[in-house]
């Protein structure tokens, strides 16, 4: 039913409907942030990336060919979008690391009754990211946030699936490392 | 059980199970994009859909096309027709009758065009008239998507 939903919503705006397209943006406007902030490490810079992948994806829809779901397709703009424009940022400035502000602000937008615990994680999660690459970091957050599957992420990298699979077992190798060396730290206390 | 351990509602030996790390990226969620964030792409996009919509006129109106074409076509037709009939040259007689300042260019002989003047000109024409349509597109922002 959703997902009729949706296909109804993104054969619309592919004819221009900028209603149905307001709904699409509501749905995965939060993916594509979440996206562009782990590429670019920077609020600004990656509000300007999500507006401009959202632009983008709207002009692109004609050429969407349903042969993935559309979270998928969206993922890969974001991703090249993000690569491209995390070159014209490195050029133009050095990047800013994530921090305690960028999660404290995140305070704001998240207004539920556990948001202590949720940034405590999101805290704990970022430290471990932190570790691996920001390609590896796409990757891991792709596969167990957005379930794409290796074959998505491999087309949407340019990478074989059986890199990807090796960047993913390194990865998970790592966060378990680090993750496991925070808890016992926290039992030490 | 630490406090930390309870937020994850497991422990350091279960973080081992691969499902355990899907749960904790489920559960911290998306960093929630700035609430203004659809208005300001739905607006963006209205606004590229109104100049599409209202294109402005073209630079160069279809009636001077016209023009340049009729003035290209009768000169092509003197020089290629006349000269013959009458056996001399009228463009050249013509253009004696006036007395224009004589200026005099010495160029290398690589920039001399000798006898092909006419099959050259015919062909740059096109290629210099060419360059009013990529104008036009580059003003008219084509170019920049």
């Amino acid at each position: 039913m959703e997902g009729d939903q949706e296909q109804a919503w993104t054969v619309a705006a592919a004819q221009g409907d900028l209603v149905a397209y307001g709904h699409l943006v509501r749905l995965y406007k939060d993916m594509v942030y979440s996206l562009s902030l782990t590429i670019l490490k920077n609020r600004q810079d990656a509000e300007d990336l999500c507006q401009d992948v959202l632009v983008k994806a709207f002009r692109m829809l004609p050429q969407y060919r349903h042969e993935a779901p559309l979270k998928a397709w969206l993922y890969r703009i974001a991703y090249h979008e993000g690569l491209n424009r995390l070159k014209k940022v490195q050029r133009a400035r050095s990047t800013i690391e994530l921090d305690e502000a960028v999660y404290g602000k995140s305070l704001e937008f998240n207004n539920g009754p556990n948001n202590l615990e949720i940034t405590d994680k999101k805290q704990l999660l970022h430290q471990a990211l932190n570790h691996l690459t920001t390609q590896d970091q796409i990757l891991i957050q792709a596969y167990y946030f957005e379930d794409l599957s290796i074959r998505e992420m491999s087309e949407m990298t340019g990478l074989s699936e059986s890199n990807v699979k090796i960047k993913l077992h390194r990865s998970r190798k790592i966060l378990h490392l680090v993750l496991q060396k925070s808890m016992a730290d926290e039992q030490a206390k | 059980m630490n406090k930390r351990n309870k937020l994850f509602g497991l422990s350091s030996s279960k973080i081992e199970d691969d499902s355990s790390l899907r749960d904790l990226f489920q559960s911290v969620g998306y960093e929630s994009a700035p609430p203004h964030m659809e208005d300001v792409v739905i607006s963006r996009l209205q606004v590229e859909k109104s100049k599409a919509l209202t294109p402005g006129g073209p630079l160069i109106p279809a009636s001077v096309w016209v023009g340049i074409g009729a003035i290209a076509f009768f000169a092509l037709l003197y020089v290629m027709v006349l000269p013959e009939r009458a056996g001399d040259r009228p463009i050249s007689d013509w253009l004696h009758q006036w007395s224009f300042p004589e200026f005099q260019v010495i160029l290398p002989p690589v920039f001399s065009l000798g006898a092909d003047v006419l099959p050259l000109l015919i062909f740059i024409l096109p290629c210099i008239l060419i360059q009013f349509v990529l104008m036009k597109n580059v003003y008219e922002g084509r170019y920049s998507r």
